[in-house]
Order: C-alpha cells, then sequence, then structure tokens
C-alpha cells in the first residue's frame, strides 16, 4: 500500500495558482462542459504547449 | 584653486557614500564628529543642501535628514509585502508529465521568459480564459 501511495505522488505534482484565478476558472468549467478546474487547467497547458511546438501526448 | 575644487568634490563624494545608505536619519553635528578630517559645520550643511536639492536625502524637520535611497527601500519593500500577504493561493495536482514537457520548454526556451513552471501555468490559464 505505501508504495501505491508513493507512485502516486510520484506521477502527480502540486502547483500553487492564485485563489483569484482559479475562481474565474471553476466559472469557466461548467460553461464550457470540463469536469473539473484541473481538467480546464491541464487543457490550457496542452494548448500553449502546442502553441510553442512542445506538446507531446503524455502517453508517448 | 583647482586643489581646492577637487578637494571638495571628493568632499562630496565621501559625505555621499556615507550616507547613502545609512539606515538612521542623521544631522550636521553626528557628520562633522564622523570627518576622519576637520570639516566645518557650515561646508556640510552646504553640501547637505545640494544633495536635497539633487534630490539624494531628504529633510525630515529642523535637524535631521535622511537618504531617499534608503526612503524609497523601505517603502518598496513595504509594498511588496502588501501585495504578496493580499494574494492567496491555492495547490493544484498536475499530472508530472505534463508538468515535465513545461519545464523542458522552460529550458529550451529561456526567452520566453517565464520564470518558473507555475509562471507557466498560470498564463496558460490566463489565455485560456480570455479565449473562451
Amino acid at each position: 500500500m505505501p508504495r501505491t501511495i508513493a507512485k502516486a505522488e510520484a506521477e502527480y505534482v502540486f502547483v500553487k495558482i492564485p485563489k483569484s484565478l482559479l475562481d474565474e476558472v471553476d466559472k469557466a468549467v461548467g460553461k464550457h462542459g470540463y469536469r473539473s478546474r484541473t481538467e480546464f487547467v491541464k487543457d490550457a497547458i496542452r494548448s500553449l504547449l502546442r502553441e510553442y511546438g512542445m506538446y507531446k501526448s503524455e502517453r508517448e | 584653486m583647482e586643489a581646492c575644487l577637487f578637494a571638495e568634490e571628493r568632499l562630496k563624494e565621501h559625505l555621499l557614500e556615507f550616507i547613502e545608505d545609512r539606515e538612521d536619519p542623521f544631522d550636521i553635528d553626528f557628520l562633522v564628529r564622523c570627518c576622519l578630517q576637520p570639516v566645518s559645520k557650515i561646508k556640510i550643511h552646504d553640501l547637505l543642501c545640494e544633495f536635497v536639492e539633487e534630490g539624494k536625502i531628504i529633510r525630515l524637520d529642523d535637524r535631521h535628514y535622511l537618504s531617499t535611497r534608503v526612503l524609497m527601500k523601505r517603502w518598496l519593500k513595504q509594498k511588496i509585502k502588501k501585495i504578496e500577504s493580499n494574494v492567496s493561493f491555492d495547490e493544484l495536482e498536475l499530472p508530472r508529465k505534463l508538468i515535465d514537457q513545461v519545464m523542458r520548454l522552460l529550458k529550451e526556451k529561456p526567452e520566453l521568459g517565464y520564470v518558473d513552471a507555475a509562471d507557466f501555468v498560470r498564463d496558460a490559464i490566463r489565455r485560456s480564459l480570455l479565449r473562451k
């Protein structure tokens, strides 16, 4: 069991975001069909990476 | 005459160096006492008047002066503290693989100006919110 937790911790990292910005995200989440604020943020990161020509699918 | 002007310039330079980063207010008596060579109170007074005119120091009251640089530093420190304490943060859990890609981008393209991965993520969110 501890191994599973360690693995899960290694697969995710915590990023600090201003609350005011997350409040805006929360408002946009429902409107645009995202399941959660995390989904919205992941999509936003992928878009910007794509813009800079750096995005690779996480499964690769 | 030239030597006298040179000595005066040197005194002005040294005096400014001495008071520029001085955290506490100072007065003429204090500066006269600190001089290694005898200098008249009037000379120090004249130089302080020049510094006030040049904006390098400010006059606090009839006797005391304070460096403008020190004053600005204090003001900026307070301002920065106020801004930091006004912003509250939340932590968001994101896949490491995605953040690794961000880190790679920051390494390969430092000219984009992102300070760290969180800076990039915040920018991505703002851009996304503007598009929607």
